[in-house]
């Protein structure tokens, strides 16, 4: 937890007048925090903000060129294809973005984010700041007032004691919600009045605007439809009650859904579309085919297609090919510890060292060994779309590190090891006794293969002797205690998988990767973690001998495995 | 954090992923649908509309 006393400590330290604002931002920046997070926390003049991100000092609003005239429900039908289909419409039940994304035409959350991770209003009637009084000096509550005359679709009024009740049903256990861990920071949520909700955390929270926000995991419940709980929650989870521009009219669970207007919605003019027909099943490729060529369906979501196939279809075609740059990086995390040496009926148990990683040189030298052009370029869409990266946090405005830098270098690298006096021996090299011989794991995938192969090759070259192991997604990435193949037990030397931010507040993202002995290497804290506070709450760390207490969060789950 | 990881090669970055890979029609108005990292795609749908 020291990052977060570190950014606590920063939080007073401005509070106090002891360090600037511009000090404080980069303290903030260096643990991973964007800036427009900073920047609706603290009081900052427009010119500060603007030196800070550019365009911040405007008032923020959803993107909406070209509806001032429009008439609603004159646009006919919206024609999504979504090759993934939902499983339920109940956002805080969702198992993933599809989920999350056919639930949201229907179910609102208080607050959006605009891809640069910019809040905006959505059903409330200001972003909180300090400096309206909404957020507390001392970071422990959060003042939302709802817009005024919102209605569910039914007709029924939202109210303040609709936001306390979504708080109860995602923590109730009962409820198994996917966003439950994510709501365990708060400690209560409070009515003011009839429109006004008080949100009061366990401890300060610069994230406070991870709850309630995002059409991700922000949704509002509505108390008079789900109070009544048992079938109410059955079939919340086919025919949802939302505030929100579309309602259901037909749900048939992993295949289709048929939406039209809400008649209750509160902007006149919208929706554009008058009925909205979301259809799953297929694959990405015939999805893709469906939009960029035959111009047959409007959108389609998720093309995880070759992209040199993806290109040739978009080239000319009835449709445009749209790549957004993310905060997911795919990376090799290197094993500390030995996964061979069994020790207190652990394998890479944190006390054991790994007889070939725990060369600092011999980890330069794969670093060297890895052409991150190639594999941007080749494997996947390339820059800008898909840059190659040599930072672990990315995509978060103003939390970029500049001072990092990657390069292919197979001549230096060999002359590292030559220097460090790992020796050739026939192709493989050896020191002591110990040859440089690799296990690299990752999950069955195409993208994920040609990856493997192409490091694989490379880093023979430098004289390691490689062995591929590709194990099948579900288990690589199911955090069950009696699966030892997953990627929490590291059982090999070299790992390969994405992960990301839950959202632009990444301290849980940055806290995964704290070893709390002093030093950033993840797999020490084998084995000890289920006895760190640290892992309680944080459901991202690993643990050899227990299961984490809590799920991994879902979303994190849903990037990680993409 | 991000650099003492880097610096100490405790992991290798590769790739900065898309956050989203999505297709639509020339017809629709590219600039309302607003995808981004922080929310869900769809999250805008309020304001999609066709290219006039």
């Amino acid at each position: 937890m020291a990052e977060k006393r570190r950014l606590w400590n920063a939080y007073q330290d401005l509070h106090a007048g002891r360090i600037s604002r511009r000090s404080f931002l980069q303290r903030a920046a260096a643990l991973g925090v964007a800036t427009p997070i900073v920047l609706s926390v603290l009081r900052l003049t427009d010119v500060a903000a603007q030196e800070a991100t550019p365009g911040a000092g405007a008032m923020a609003t959803p993107p909406s060129a070209g509806t001032e005239d429009q008439t609603r429900g004159a646009g006919g039908e919206l024609k999504l294809l979504q090759w993934q289909a939902p499983t339920t419409l109940n956002m805080h039940l969702a198992g993933s973005f599809k989920d999350q994304l056919a639930a949201c035409l229907v179910t609102e959350p208080l607050i959006h984010f605009l891809p640069d991770a910019t809040p905006i209003p959505c059903l409330v009637t200001e972003i909180p700041t300090q400096e309206n009084g909404r957020v507390a000096a001392d970071l422990l509550t959060v003042t939302y007032t709802l817009q005024n005359g919102i209605v569910w679709s039914d007709g029924e009024p939202l109210t303040a004691e609709d936001v306390v009740f979504t708080w109860k049903w995602i923590i109730d256990p009962a409820n198994q919600s996917s966003n439950a861990a994510l709501y365990e920071a708060i400690a209560s949520v409070d009515v003011v009045d009839d429109l006004t909700v008080k949100i009061s955390f366990k401890e300060p929270q610069l994230g406070w605007n991870s709850y309630f926000s995002s059409a991700q995991s922000g949704g509002i419940l509505p108390e008079h439809i789900l109070a009544a709980g048992g079938d109410a929650n059955t079939n919340f989870a086919v025919r949802p009650i939302g505030t929100g521009p579309y309602v259901v009219d037909d749900f048939v669970p992993n295949d289709a859904v048929q939406y039209s207007i809400n008649p209750n919605y509160r902007e006149p003019n919208k929706p554009f579309f008058t009925t909205v027909n979301l259809k799953g099943g297929g694959d990405a490729a015939s999805a893709a085919r469906a939009v960029l060529q035959t111009g047959d369906w409007d959108f389609a979501w998720n093309l995880q297609v070759d992209p040199a196939v993806l290109r040739d279809l978009a080239e000319g075609g009835q449709g445009d090919l749209v790549i957004i740059p993310g905060t997911a990086v795919e990376f090799l995390t290197l094993n500390f510890s030995d996964p061979n040496k069994e020790v207190d009926g652990q394998r890479s148990q944190w006390q054991t060292p790994n007889p070939v990683l725990s060369d600092k040189t011999v980890r330069q030298a794969l670093a060297l060994g890895v052409n991150r052009q190639a594999i941007s370029e080749n494997f996947y869409f390339g820059p800008p779309g898909e840059p190659p990266a040599s930072n672990i946090l990315l995509g978060i405005p103003g939390a970029t590190s500049p001072n990092t830098t990657w390069e292919f270098d197979l001549d230096k690298a060999n002359a590292l090891l030559d220097e460090a006096g790992w020796t050739r021996d026939g192709d493989v090299r050896q020191k002591n006794g110990v040859a440089l011989n690799l296990t690299y794991a990752t999950s069955v995938n195409e993208v994920r293969q040609k990856t493997q192969a192409l490091i694989k090759s490379d880093w023979e070259k430098l004289g390691f002797q490689v062995e591929l192991l590709q194990i099948d997604a579900g288990v690589f990435f199911d955090t069950s205690a009696g699966n030892d193949q997953n990627f929490y037990h590291m059982y090999w030397d070299v790992s390969e998988y994405a992960w990301s931010p839950a959202g632009p507040y990444p301290l849980s993202y940055m806290l995964r990767w704290v070893s709390h002995n002093g030093e950033n290497i993840p797999q020490k804290e084998n084995g000890r973690r289920s006895t760190n506070p640290a892992t309680t709450t944080r459901s991202t760390t690993r643990s050899t001998t227990k299961l984490p207490r809590k799920p991994i969060h879902r979303r994190q789950l849903s990037c990680s495995s993409r | 954090m991000n650099d003492m990881l880097i610096d100490d090669v405790v992991v290798i970055p590769l790739v900065q992923r898309a956050t989203e890979k999505y297709g639509l029609a020339k017809t629709l108005n590219k600039d309302n649908i607003a995808g981004g990292p922080f929310d869900a795609l769809y999250w805008n749908i309020a304001n999609w509309n066709r290219v006039s």
